[in-house]
């Protein structure tokens, strides 16, 4: 039967791999940021000053909210996920059969990923699960018969039953 | 997404008055120098261009050791009294002369003033309220305040540039009567 692992130890290091571009294409932005500031600086005269001033903080306070923003939706995002992905690696695995079910609710866990919650009914029980949104693509068509590897109530893999 | 960006409001806000903040006080180094590598002129007229008749003063250069020329109309000086003392040159009405006369020191060697305050300190007319006309009259509203007033130029008694030292104010004061356009 076909296994599908959600989670890798190549996920770990690819995350971390990213995060650390992303930092490097951050810094670089700013080192770019603050390089545009001090060049106008330096085109200081007295007939232009204030022009130059209102430029200058303009532009610094522009780039600065834009690299906050990318910080967060590249550096931050990627330390999260990676944070997870080792989380779910090193978490004690239980197996359980029943029909998977994809619920509609989507949950932000404050700190870290956003997650989609699941329902595995094992004949008169019904569990509640949770997935990764990103890795929601690898579940496949639900909802269907499968057998599931849980650490902590995330789906880590997920197995055809026959 | 929206309340993800509302939830980091407070670090845009914060981040938006560092930047304002930090480069407003280092815009204040790069605009502004000690008095020793200034020259500055207090004008009490209505209304004055000072930064554009700072640059004019400016073009064409400036003496060895003179990084700028900045130019303040009186009320500038409004919390620092210490400011407006130590100005190299001033440019004061008329009837206003008398009241700053401690302010001022006689003329160099080969200059003449129109106005005598006794004890040999003379200010030079810059402008002539009857013929309507003055020395960068176009940046100098002169004729703003009721009733129109001669303008004269004084020499700063506390100015660091006399011509015992570097000159400077001498070669701002010629540079001020040459009245280019």
């Amino acid at each position: 039967m076909k296994k599908t692992e959600l989670y890798r130890p190549e996920d770990l290091v690819r995350l971390t791999k990213q995060r650390k571009i992303w930092r490097l294409v951050l810094l670089a932005l700013t080192a770019l940021a603050a390089g545009v500031c001090v060049l106008l600086c330096a085109r200081v005269t007295t007939r232009n000053a204030a022009r130059m001033e209102f430029a200058v903080i303009l532009t610094s306070t522009l780039s600065g909210w834009l690299l906050i923003t990318l910080r967060y939706a590249l550096v931050v995002a990627a330390r999260r996920e990676a944070e997870h992905t080792k989380h779910m690696l090193e978490g004690p695995r239980e197996t359980r059969t029943g029909v998977l079910e994809l619920t509609k609710e989507t949950v932000r866990i404050p700190g870290s990923i956003r997650i989609r919650r699941l329902t595995l009914r094992e004949g008169e029980s019904v569990r509640r699960l949770n997935v990764d949104a990103n890795r929601l693509k690898a579940l496949g068509d639900l909802p269907r018969q499968v057998t599931v590897c849980t650490v902590h109530d995330f789906v880590a893999a997920l197995e055809e039953t026959p | 997404m929206i309340k993800r960006l509302l939830s980091r409001l407070p670090v845009y806000a914060l981040w938006a008055l560092v930047s304002f903040f930090l480069w407003s006080f280092v815009f204040s180094f790069l605009t502004d120098t000690t008095p020793a590598k200034k020259l500055t002129v207090y004008i009490s007229a209505e209304e004055v261009e000072d930064v554009e008749l700072a640059a004019r003063l400016e073009d064409g250069g400036l003496p060895d050791g003179i990084r700028m020329i900045k130019v303040h109309p009186f009320s500038y000086a409004m919390f620092s009294d210490s400011d407006l003392r130590s100005a190299d040159l001033y440019v004061v009405k008329a009837s206003e002369a008398d009241g700053w006369r401690d302010s001022f020191r006689p003329l160099p060697d080969g200059l003449t003033g129109e106005l005598d305050l006794g004890g040999g300190v003379q200010g030079i007319r810059v402008y002539d309220a009857a013929a309507g006309a003055g020395l960068f009259d176009d940046l100098i509203g002169y004729a703003a305040g009721s009733p129109a007033e001669d303008y004269y130029l004084f020499f700063g008694a506390e100015s660091q540039h006399t011509e015992a030292g570097d000159g400077a104010a001498l070669w701002l004061a010629e540079r001020f009567l040459e009245g280019s356009r």
